[in-house]
């Protein structure tokens, strides 16, 4: 069992030297050299002796003692002078009892205190010299010893130029030696290593370069998209400034009365055809209102609600034509009639169509009231909104694409490192990959 | 064969609930399976789709399909392509893969249903709030109205439709109970029959793999009809092959489903949260499967070929399984199931070294072994249709490339990338902290 002791304070090399001579420690004549103390020359820990502590102990405690009794001799000596000097002897015997008695409390409060203290050093050296507990601050004067104790011969200071030896802790002798070191490497070695690195196949800059060129191509094409979209809701407005001030004419067609249907929101099961359209619209708003849409930030109201919330302060993040809290009458509320575009009568357009066209409404459109018209029932609202889904689904993904492409510029910025070509040996085989990488 | 095994030994119907799925707060509103049961769409009342992987019941995919509830959803037959209508007077139809719209159709009206063509996914029909269905082919922009050409049709609107399996006819329910047959590609119509009750067709299913179909009508009762025998009918009034309904409470459907062969139908209750299942054959009511209460049902759907029903409630969707029973005495022959511990007695021969009582082996040819594909993928037979240019237009891929789109593969879901470890990640070398991230940058772009 190899017990390394704790690098004792020096004070308590005294303590080793205590020798019951009787143990098998005290037998051994010579040092191991191997123990952590040897090689710090202190104490060998296969020489120390088991009852060491405790004599040394012992011997503090006598020293302690013979103190005491010179000290009071002393005293009792200075008393007795002073007694003799004045002539009282009952005061002497007095002071003596006193002393004495006085003395012995005295004498021993101190030996309890003495007691303490060594209890105390006991515990204290018992902690310290107890199981090899390697903590940092053992470790630091251990370190810089062994570090010192290297018993291999100084090494020179690795500037070629330099004739001296290397410092302690460091391959130069000084800061300027390793400074000069580090400029004639790079004078050295950069250029050709820059030139081997800049001129071989550039793959992984190509290929930044080829997705750069790819996510332009796709924002260019999103504003592109954008710009209909806008242009469709202005055609959208100009088509209801055609119609504003048209009279309403013609009659309502009338509904099958007892038809059913299922509502989508509540699921009711029985929701009369004729009120279809009024019930569904209603339960929406209900369960959209239950629902809170709120964004802490105010972006552009063109597409999004953006009416704060007074209670929490968010904005309302809902598309704005269909916002059931915020909305207010649209740009419809001018027309009288239904108008809906008699174009689209006999044909369902798709969307794409309607924003590529320059007319897409045409000219004229349905004559009844708006009230009334059951089989065109808001769909200017409906198309609003549907055009703001269409333009808010742009905007997600131009924000992807400028994400992707912002990545991109990071990746070939460091490509471009020069750094990096210092430190990048193609010679060498990459740790992780059995091949070097694709940039040589 | 695989048939036998898929089915399990008894019943094949859904005993008790298994649980919700989670859908971050949607409302959900309808839910249709893909082909084979490994998808999921999810239409929501805010107007979002969400796809769900059902081996996870993870959602995969969630976009913004509409500004308005959904009301319908289609997958179309390879899987790629997914058909939603919405309340916002418009139909889309959505790259399931990226999440990209395809094409958006706008009409002047509520759309209530719309269904993919289940052999080509260019065509759908679609049937709106007051106005006669239309068939739509997508690409180029074709729209045919289906009009009602049966005597006594001026105030008979249509109210259900759907394409038979084969997509060989399109059929739809009128409001005065007719039962109308077109055909699919000239959009003449075929034949028509009355049913035997003069209400409202309120839903028209059609089961994938046999000769059915069913509708529910607005007098509560389910009936069951083979096709054929509906083909070819000028007027006659049809007496239903099977009839199912709730005897007790006549309770109205909000939707029915059935399983594939159409053996047991499911119908979910307008008034309480509970699904009733019925045998078909028979008509006998053989389950009801009871929901949370207080919650109304909107939509149900039956796995395709396992035993698993899907219900779309207000709030959740529940999946309902069959009761897992487990049987330990299954694993090895040997293996018993003790009651309490007993002291283990070992046999004779339990650890010798060489089976005493066992049979010489014979000692095969080596070259009459065969080689066993073990690698390749091949399509499962019992999930193609009865037609046999299937096999090869099903062929799964892996890569997803071409084929069926059978599975959505998507990445893992990090939130920290600091706390990576090569456990959540194989392959990834840690070298310390700082390399950590760098490590992880380093994987995401050799997989590329």
């Amino acid at each position: 069992m190899e017990q390394s002791g704790p690098l004792l304070p020096p004070e308590n090399e005294e303590v080793w030297k205590m020798r019951c001579e009787e143990c098998v420690r005290c037998s051994t004549k010579e040092n191991c050299n191997e123990c952590e103390p040897c090689q710090v020359q202190k104490h060998c820990l296969k020489r120390r002796c088991f009852q060491a502590k405790r004599l040394y102990q012992d011997k503090l405690a006598k020293e302690k003692k013979l103190e005491e009794k010179r000290r009071k001799d002393a005293e009792n000596l200075n008393l007795s002078i002073a007694s003799v000097a004045s002539g009282n002897f009952s005061l002497n015997e007095k002071a003596q009892k006193k002393g004495r008695k006085s003395g012995n409390e005295k004498e021993k409060e101190k030996e309890k205190m003495a007691a303490k203290k060594q209890k105390e050093e006991k515990t204290k050296k018992e902690r310290d010299d107890g199981i090899y507990r390697p903590t940092r601050q053992n470790n630091e004067l251990k370190r810089k010893m062994t570090v010192n104790r290297k018993f291999e011969p100084p090494r020179q200071c690795l500037n070629p130029d330099c004739i001296r030896s290397a410092r302690t802790e460091s391959k130069y002798c000084s800061d300027d030696c390793g400074r000069i070191l580090a400029r004639m490497r790079l004078t050295e070695v950069l250029p050709a290593r820059c030139k081997e690195y800049f001129s071989g196949p550039r793959t992984h800059e190509t290929e930044m370069e080829r997705k750069k060129m790819q996510y332009d191509l796709e924002m260019k094409e999103l504003h592109e998209n954008e710009r209909k979209l806008v242009g469709c809701i202005e055609r959208l407005h100009q088509y209801i400034g055609k119609m504003a001030n048209l009279k309403p004419e013609g009659e309502e067609s009338k509904i099958e009365e007892s038809l059913f249907e299922a509502c989508v929101v509540c699921g009711q099961n029985d929701v009369p055809l004729r009120k279809y359209a009024k019930h569904v619209e209603t339960c929406w708003a209900r369960a959209e209102k239950a629902i809170s849409f709120n964004g802490a930030e105010f972006g552009s109201d063109r597409i999004f609600c953006e009416r704060q919330d007074p209670r929490k302060g968010g904005f309302c993040k809902r598309l704005k034509s269909l916002c059931p809290e915020h909305r207010k009458q649209g740009p419809e509320q001018v027309m009288n009639i239904c108008g809906y575009p008699t174009k689209w009568d006999n044909k369902s357009y798709t969307i794409s169509e309607i924003i590529e066209d320059e007319d897409p409404f045409g000219d004229s459109g349905c004559m009844l009231a708006k009230d009334n018209c059951s089989r065109h029932s808001k769909w200017v609202v409906t198309l609003r909104g549907s055009i703001e889904l269409e333009q808010s689904a742009v905007l997600l993904k131009c924000l992807e694409v400028s994400q992707e492409s912002r990545k991109c510029a990071q990746y070939s910025e460091w490509s471009n490192n020069v750094v990096l070509a210092m430190m990048h040996n193609p010679k060498l085989p990459h740790p992780s990959t059995s091949t070097s990488t694709a940039e040589t | 064969m695989a048939e036998l095994l898929d089915k399990n030994y008894g019943a094949a119907f859904p005993e008790e609930l298994d649980g919700p799925l989670d859908l971050q707060n949607g409302a959900p509103n309808c839910c249709k399976f893909n082909r084979w049961g490994t998808l999921v769409a999810v239409g929501c009342a805010d107007g979002r789709v969400f796809i769900v992987d059902f081996i996870t019941k993870n959602p995969v995919k969630v976009f913004t399909a509409h500004a308005l509830p959904l009301s319908g959803i289609s997958w179309s037959r390879d899987g790629r392509k997914l058909l939603t209508c919405s309340m916002d007077q418009t139909i889309a139809v959505w790259n399931v893969l990226t999440g990209q719209m395809i094409e958006r159709i706008r009409y002047n009206s509520a759309i209530l249903s719309a269904h993919f063509n289940p052999r080509d996914d260019n065509k759908c029909i679609v049937l709106r709030t007051n106005s006669l269905p239309t068939m739509e082919q997508i690409n180029p922009r074709i729209q045919k109205v289906l009009t009602n050409d049966t005597p006594g049709a001026s105030d008979d609107i249509i109210c259900a439709i759907s394409y038979d399996r084969k997509a060989k006819y399109i059929i739809t329910g009128t409001g005065k109970g007719k039962i109308i047959f077109y055909n699919a590609d000239t959009l003449k119509c075929v034949s028509w029959c009355k049913q035997s009750s003069s209400q409202q067709v309120r839903q028209i299913i059609v089961p994938p793999k046999s000769n059915f179909i069913l509708t529910n009508s607005q007098d509560r009762i389910i009936r069951t009809y083979v096709l054929n025998d509906l083909l070819n009918l000028k007027g006659a009034t049809v007496e239903a092959q099977y009839k199912v309904q709730d005897m007790v409470n006549k309770a109205a459907w909000k939707s029915v489903c059935t399983d594939s062969d159409g053996i047991y139908i499911c119908g979910a209750s307008t008034k309480a949260h509970s699904l009733y299942i019925w045998e078909s054959n028979t008509g006998s009511l053989i389950k009801i499967l009871h929901g949370t209460k207080g919650e109304s049902l909107m939509d149900v759907q039956w796995h395709p070929t396992r035993p698993v029903i899907l219900s779309v409630s207000q709030a959740t969707v529940s999946l309902w399984t069959q009761a897992h029973v487990e049987n330990w005495s299954a694993f090895a022959p040997e293996f018993q199931e003790l009651e309490e511990n007993e002291k283990y007695q070992e046999k004779e021969g339990e650890f010798d070294m060489e089976d005493e009582d066992a049979e010489e082996e014979i000692k095969k040819d080596l070259e009459e072994e065969e080689d066993i594909d073990v690698v390749g993928l091949k399509p499962e037979e019992y999930l193609a249709s009865s037609d046999e240019e299937d096999l090869t237009d099903m062929k799964l891929d892996q890569t997803l490339r071409t084929g069926p789109l059978w599975y959505i593969p998507i990445a893992p879901d990090v939130d920290n990338p600091e706390n990576l470890t090569s456990a959540t990640l194989p392959g990834l070398e840690i070298k310390d902290d700082q390399s950590l991230l760098a490590g992880a940058k380093g994987i995401g772009k050799q997989k590329k």
